[in-house]
C-alpha cells in the first residue's frame, strides 16, 4: 500500500539547511498496524505528514496505492486524501465552532455524501463510540477522552483505507488512552491500515510492527510479538 | 455545503462577537451617513434635470466689458425677448422671467403668492405638467393666470378654479386675472419657483420699459428647437446683441474702450439650465465656488467615510484570519478544496456586510427627519438607486475583504499550519498602508473643520462697520407701501426710550429670513470717465439707525424737501475713486449726465459681507424706488419686549403679512449659510472618521497584541517594565499616525487655501491647526491602543507562556 524509496525532506532557511528525513525506505502493506517511534525531532511527524499527503517530500519516491504521488499537486493530493486517509491528532483538532455531530459529518461534506447517508453514518458511529448523547455538544464541553473519540469517529467516517494517528494518546490519561488504543486495534482488525506515531512503548505494542527513527533515518524495524489485545 | 457555510459563518461571527460588532456597527454607521450625504449630493446635482429637454434649455446671460473688468449679468431689458424671438424665432423658444411677490385674493381669502411674469413660450420650454384647464396655451390671453396646485387647494378648496377671477396686488397695483389652468407644484429640485404665472405684459413697469434697452431687470430662458450647438447660437447672437446694445455708447460719441479682442463690448452667452442651481453667480471656474463644489465635496466625504469603514472591515478580516489558519489547515486535511474554503470566507464577509447594510439603511431612515430638519433638505429613501449603488460598493468590499483569507490562507500547506511553524507573513504592509490612509483622511477632515470654523468666526467677529446687534430688519411685503409703514411706525414709537430710530432700504443687509439678498449697480460717466457704484434707496435716519460714521458733509434732512431730489451720500471708497476733496465741499458735485450733489461721505462699511471687497456705494432717498426692508434700532435693554411691540404693531399695519423681522447679525451670518452647512457636515464627518478609524485601530491593536502575547510574556520574564511594554506596543502605531499627518498636511493646506480665496477678507492659513489635528488624533489613537497595551503589559507572563 505504501512504499517509499530514498524519501527526503529538507527544510531550508536563508542560512541553515535542516534535514528532517534522510533516505527513508519503508514499505507498509494493507492491513498492517505500524507504530513509529523515536525521540523528539527525529522526523516522525514529518514522515506522517508526507505519508498522509499533507506535505510534499523534497526528494525520493512515494508510492501510495501503487501510484507515484511525490509530485502530485495540492488538488490531486487533496482528492486522494479525502477518500483514502483519516487523521487523528494528539491535540484532537476538532473545530470549535462545530458541534460533535457536525465535526464528524464534515469530511463527508467534502466528499459529497448525500445528506441522508451522512446522517445514518454519523449516528451509527456516535452510537458505536457511545457519544450519541453528546452529539449537540461543542468540543470545549467534552473531556479529552471524549474529544479524541469524536476525532476518531471523524477520521473513519469516510471509511478510509489508511488511518494516520499522531500520538493519539499523548494528551490523555491512561484509561482514556487505553480506550482509544482498543478502538484503533479493532479498526485494524476490521481491515484498516494504521500508522501511528507514539512515544509510549506500551501503545506501540498494540501494532504489529515498530519502525524506529533517529535523526531522520530509519534505524531499526522489528515485529511485535507481544500483543495487548 | 451552503448551509454549512452559513452555519459556520454565523458561529464564527458570534465567537468573535467583539470584532463582528465593530465591523457591523462601524460599517452600518458609515453606510447610514454616506446614504444621507449621497442623497444630499444627488439632490443638489439633480436640479432642473426633470425638464424633458433640459439639455437644450439655457438661461441667457451676458459679459459686459466695463472699467471694472468684465461684468457678468443675467438681467435683460424688456424688448430683448421679443427681438430675440423675431430674429431667431425659428430656432428657439424664449420666455422672460420676472419675480413679483404678490398678494392673491379670491372672495375675501388672501394669500401670499410667488408671482412670476413670463411669456407664452414658458410652456414650450419647461416641463411643469398642466393638471387642469387649457393644456397647451394657458397664457394665450393677457388676462390669464396659471395657478399652482397647492395655492389652488387653499383658494378654491371646493370649487373648480378654471374661469374664476382672482385679484392680484403687486407693485402698488391691483389687477384682476382669470384662472386659465392649474399647474403641478414645482418639484423641490427646481430652480424656478412660483405659485402663480401671468403674462409679462402685466408687469407694473411694462409700459415705460417696453422699448427701453437700458433697464436690465429680468431673466430670459430659451430652448433651442433642434440640435444646434450652444456655441453656434451664441455666435449667431453676437451681431444681434452688438446692434441692440451699443447704441447708447455711440450716442455719447465714445469709442468702446473696454472690449474683447474682437472689439465686442457686450457678449450674450448661454448657461445650461442644469448648471443654474450650482452656479447662479455665473462663475466660470474661478477658484473654488463653494456652492458648485458642495455636492462633490459631499460625495467625497461620503466615500471617505465608507472607505474608512471598509478598511476596518478588510483589516479586521486580515487580522483575525491569522487566528483561523488552524481551522483552515484542518479543513484541508479533512478534504476541503480551495474553492470551498474561498467561498466559505466570502460568505462570512457577505453576511457581515448584509447585516451592516440592513442596519445602515434603517439608521439612515431614522436619522432622516433630523437631518432634513437640520440642513433644510427634503430627502427621502424613495430614490432606491442609491441603495443599489451602495450594495454594489459593499459587494466589492466583501469581495476584497474576504479575498485575503480566502486566497492566502487557503494556499497554505496544511502540514505547516497544523505544526504552527508558519510565521505567517503578516498582512503588515497592506494593513499599515490602510491605517495611514484612514488617519490621513481623519486629519484632513479635522483640519478643514478647524480652518472653516476659524474663518467663519473671523467673519462673524469682524466689525462690519455698522450696528448689527441692535438693528432689526423687517421685510415689507406687498400689503403696504414701505415708506408708509415706516411713517406709521415712527409716529407710534416717537419719544419711545426703547425704539431708538427707524429707517428703511431697498436691499437687505445680509440675508433675511426671506432668504433674499439683492444688489443694485449703477454706472454713469463722471468728467468723461465711466464710473460704477452700488446703489441703495434708503430713508431718513439711515446713518443714525445703522450707527454709520459721517466723515464729511451732512446727512439727509427731512426739513429740506430738495434732499430727496438728485442728492446722494456716498462712501469713502467711492469718494476716493472720484477724487473728491473732503475739505472742499464745492467739489462734491457729481457732474454726471444727470447731475447729483453729494451731501455727505460716510466711512466704509461692509454692506455686502466679507466675501466681497468694499465697493463704491451711493445712498439716496429717491421716491422712485421703493423701500423693501424696514430697519429698526432698539436700545439694548428690554429687547424682547421691544420686538414684541414691533410685532404687535406690525399686525395692525399689515395684518395679512407675516412678521419676518430678523436682527442684522443673524442676516449677515445667514450669508455664510453654505459655509456653515459644510463646516457642520465636515465636523460630523471628521468626528465619524476619527471614531471609525479608532474603532478599527482598537481592533487591530487587540489582534496585534494577542498575536504578540508570547513575546510580551518573554520580555517581561527577561525584565521589561510595564512602561517598556506599553511603549513597545504603541510606538509602531504612533509612527503610522505621524506618517498620516505628513500626508494630510499638504492636502489640507491646498484645499483650505483654495477655499479661503473665496473670501476677500480672510484669515492666514493657521499652521498650528495641523499640529493640533495631528496631536489630537495621535492622542485619541494612543488612548485607544493603550486600553489593550496596558492590559497586556500588566498581565502575568506565566499566562501567556503556558499556552505553548
Amino acid at each position: 500500500m505504501i512504499r517509499t524509496s530514498n524519501l527526503q525532506k529538507i527544510y531550508r532557511t536563508e542560512e541553515v539547511e535542516t534535514t528532517a528525513l534522510n533516505n527513508v525506505n519503508i514499505t507498509i502493506n494493507e492491513g498492517e498496524f505500524v507504530s513509529i517511534m523515536g525521540p523528539s525531532g527525529c522526523g516522525k511527524t514529518t514522515l506522517m505528514n508526507i505519508l498522509g499527503l499533507i506535505d510534499n517530500p523534497s526528494g525520493g519516491e512515494y508510492h501510495f496505492l501503487e501510484e507515484e504521488v511525490a509530485g502530485y499537486s495540492e488538488r490531486q493530493r487533496s482528492n486522494l486524501r479525502k477518500h483514502n486517509i483519516g487523521f487523528i491528532f494528539q491535540s484532537f483538532n476538532l473545530i470549535d465552532e462545530l458541534s460533535v455531530y457536525e465535526n464528524v459529518e464534515l469530511p463527508m461534506l467534502y466528499t459529497k455524501v448525500p445528506s441522508k447517508e451522512r446522517k445514518e453514518r454519523v449516528e451509527k458511529l456516535l452510537e458505536d463510540m457511545n457519544m450519541m448523547h453528546r452529539k449537540n455538544h461543542f468540543p470545549q464541553q467534552l473531556s479529552g477522552g471524549q474529544q479524541q473519540r469524536v476525532a476518531v469517529a471523524r477520521a473513519i467516517v469516510n471509511n478510509p483505507k489508511l488511518i494516520l494517528a499522531d500520538e493519539p494518546t499523548g494528551n490523555l490519561d491512561s484509561s482514556n488512552g487505553d480506550d482509544v488504543m482498543q478502538l484503533l486495534a479493532s479498526l485494524n482488525q476490521a481491515g484498516t491500515t494504521i500508522i501511528m506515531v507514539t512515544h509510549s512503548p506500551y501503545c506501540a505494542e498494540f501494532g504489529n510492527r515498530i519502525i524506529r527513527l533517529l535523526d531522520g533515518q530509519v534505524v531499526k524495524e522489528n515485529m511485535v510479538t507481544k500483543h495487548h489485545v | 455545503m451552503f448551509k454549512n457555510h452559513l452555519k459556520i459563518a454565523f458561529r464564527s461571527l458570534r465567537k468573535r462577537a467583539l470584532f463582528s460588532s465593530i465591523n457591523t456597527i462601524g460599517l452600518s454607521i458609515a453606510i447610514a451617513s454616506s446614504i444621507l450625504l449621497f442623497l444630499t449630493s444627488f439632490h443638489e446635482l439633480s436640479y432642473d434635470k426633470f425638464h424633458e429637454d433640459s439639455d437644450r434649455i439655457y438661461r441667457v446671460f451676458h459679459h459686459d466689458y466695463t472699467p471694472d473688468g468684465i461684468q457678468k449679468g443675467s438681467g435683460w431689458p424688456t424688448p430683448f425677448q421679443p427681438a430675440l424671438k423675431e430674429e431667431f424665432g425659428d430656432q428657439l423658444y424664449a420666455a422672460r422671467w420676472k419675480n413679483n411677490q404678490a398678494a392673491i385674493e379670491y372672495e375675501g381669502k388672501l394669500f401670499e403668492a410667488n408671482f412670476k411674469m413670463t411669456d407664452e413660450d414658458f410652456f414650450e420650454i419647461f416641463t411643469f405638467p398642466i393638471l387642469k384647464g387649457d393644456p397647451t396655451t394657458p397664457l394665450k390671453d393677457l388676462g390669464s393666470i396659471v395657478l399652482a396646485e397647492n395655492l389652488v387647494g387653499k383658494l378654491f378648496p371646493n370649487e373648480d378654479p378654471i374661469g374664476k377671477t382672482v385679484t392680484m396686488s403687486y407693485d402698488n397695483i391691483k389687477k384682476d386675472f382669470i384662472v386659465s389652468a392649474v399647474i403641478a407644484d414645482f418639484p423641490n429640485n427646481s430652480t424656478l419657483t412660483f405659485t402663480a404665472l401671468a403674462r409679462f405684459e402685466n408687469d407694473a413697469d411694462y409700459a415705460q420699459t417696453k422699448d427701453m434697452w437700458s433697464a436690465f431687470h429680468h431673466n430670459v430662458y430659451v430652448k433651442i428647437k433642434s440640435k444646434i450647438k450652444k456655441e453656434v447660437l451664441e455666435s449667431a447672437m453676437l451681431p444681434f446683441a452688438n446692434e441692440k446694445f451699443t447704441d447708447e455708447e455711440e450716442e455719447e460719441g465714445e469709442q468702446p474702450v473696454y472690449a474683447d479682442a474682437d472689439g465686442n463690448t457686450f457678449i450674450p452667452k448661454l448657461q445650461p439650465i442644469t448648471d443654474l442651481h450650482l452656479n447662479s453667480a455665473l462663475n466660470e471656474s474661478t477658484g473654488m465656488n463653494l456652492k458648485t463644489v458642495f455636492p462633490y465635496a459631499l460625495l467625497l466625504i461620503g466615500m471617505f467615510i465608507l472607505m474608512i469603514a471598509s478598511i476596518n472591515f478588510v483589516n479586521l478580516t486580515l487580522g483575525s484570519s491569522v487566528n483561523r489558519a488552524m481551522e483552515v489547515g484542518l479543513r484541508k486535511v479533512l478534504g476541503a478544496n480551495r474553492m470551498q474554503l474561498i467561498s466559505q470566507f466570502w460568505w462570512e464577509a457577505l453576511i457581515v456586510i448584509g447585516i451592516a447594510l440592513g442596519l445602515g439603511i434603517t439608521l439612515a431612515q431614522l436619522a432622516m427627519p433630523t437631518f432634513n430638519n437640520f440642513f433644510n433638505e427634503e430627502l427621502s429613501l424613495a430614490n432606491a438607486s442609491i441603495i443599489w449603488i451602495l450594495a454594489l460598493i459593499l459587494l466589492m468590499v466583501a469581495f476584497i475583504g474576504g479575498a485575503y483569507p480566502a486566497l492566502v490562507l487557503s494556499k497554505f500547506q496544511p502540514a505547516t499550519v497544523l505544526k504552527k511553524l508558519t510565521n505567517f507573513q503578516k498582512p503588515g504592509k497592506l494593513r499599515n498602508f490602510l491605517v495611514v490612509f484612514q488617519f490621513a483622511i481623519s486629519i484632513l477632515l479635522i483640519t478643514c473643520t478647524i480652518v472653516i470654523y476659524q474663518q467663519l468666526s473671523f467673519v462673524q467677529n469682524k466689525s462690519l462697520g455698522f450696528n448689527k446687534e441692535e438693528v432689526m430688519s423687517i421685510p415689507v411685503g406687498n400689503e403696504i407701501e414701505g415708506r408708509k409703514a415706516i411713517q406709521r411706525m415712527r409716529n407710534e414709537f416717537s419719544g419711545d426710550a426703547h425704539i431708538l430710530s427707524i429707517t428703511g432700504n431697498d436691499g437687505n443687509l445680509g440675508m433675511g429670513k426671506d432668504l433674499s439678498t439683492s444688489r443694485t449697480g449703477w454706472g454713469f460717466s463722471y468728467k468723461g470717465e465711466p464710473v460704477f457704484t452700488m446703489f441703495q434707496s434708503i430713508d431718513y435716519d439711515f446713518i443714525k439707525t445703522l450707527d454709520l460714521e459721517l466723515i464729511a458733509g451732512r446727512t439727509f434732512d427731512p426739513n429740506r424737501p430738495t434732499d430727496t431730489i438728485d442728492k446722494m451720500i456716498i462712501n469713502e471708497t467711492f469718494a476716493k475713486s472720484l477724487n473728491i476733496d473732503l475739505n472742499d465741499p464745492s467739489t462734491m458735485k457729481l457732474d454726471t449726465s444727470a447731475s447729483f450733489e453729494v451731501l455727505g461721505i460716510i466711512k466704509d462699511y461692509h454692506f455686502d459681507g466679507l466675501k466681497e471687497e468694499i465697493n463704491p456705494l451711493s445712498l439716496a432717498i429717491d421716491k422712485k424706488y421703493g423701500i423693501e426692508y424696514i430697519l429698526v434700532r432698539m436700545a439694548p435693554q428690554n429687547m424682547t419686549q421691544s420686538v414684541n411691540r414691533l410685532k404687535a404693531l406690525w399686525k395692525e399695519i399689515a395684518p395679512r403679512t407675516e412678521f419676518a423681522g430678523s436682527f442684522l447679525d443673524e442676516n449677515t451670518e445667514r450669508l455664510y449659510r453654505d459655509e456653515q452647512r459644510l463646516s457642520t457636515i465636515l465636523l460630523i464627518a471628521g468626528s465619524l472618521a476619527i471614531f471609525l478609524s479608532c474603532l478599527g485601530l482598537f481592533a487591530i491593536a487587540l489582534l496585534t497584541i494577542v498575536q504578540r502575547t508570547k513575546e510580551i510574556g518573554i520580555r517581561k520574564v527577561l525584565g521589561a517594565s510595564v512602561p517598556n511594554i506599553v511603549k513597545l506596543l504603541s510606538t509602531d502605531f504612533l509612527k503610522l499616525i505621524l506618517f498620516s499627518t505628513i500626508i494630510a498636511v499638504p492636502l489640507s493646506w491646498y484645499s483650505m487655501n483654495q477655499w479661503l480665496q473665496d473670501f476677500y477678507y480672510r484669515i492666514e492659513f493657521p499652521w498650528w491647526v495641523l499640529f493640533v489635528a495631528g496631536i489630537l488624533v495621535a492622542f485619541i489613537a494612543l488612548t485607544t491602543i493603550s486600553f489593550h497595551s496596558v492590559r497586556a503589559a500588566l498581565a502575568n507572563p506565566i499566562n501567556s507562556l503556558k499556552d505553548e
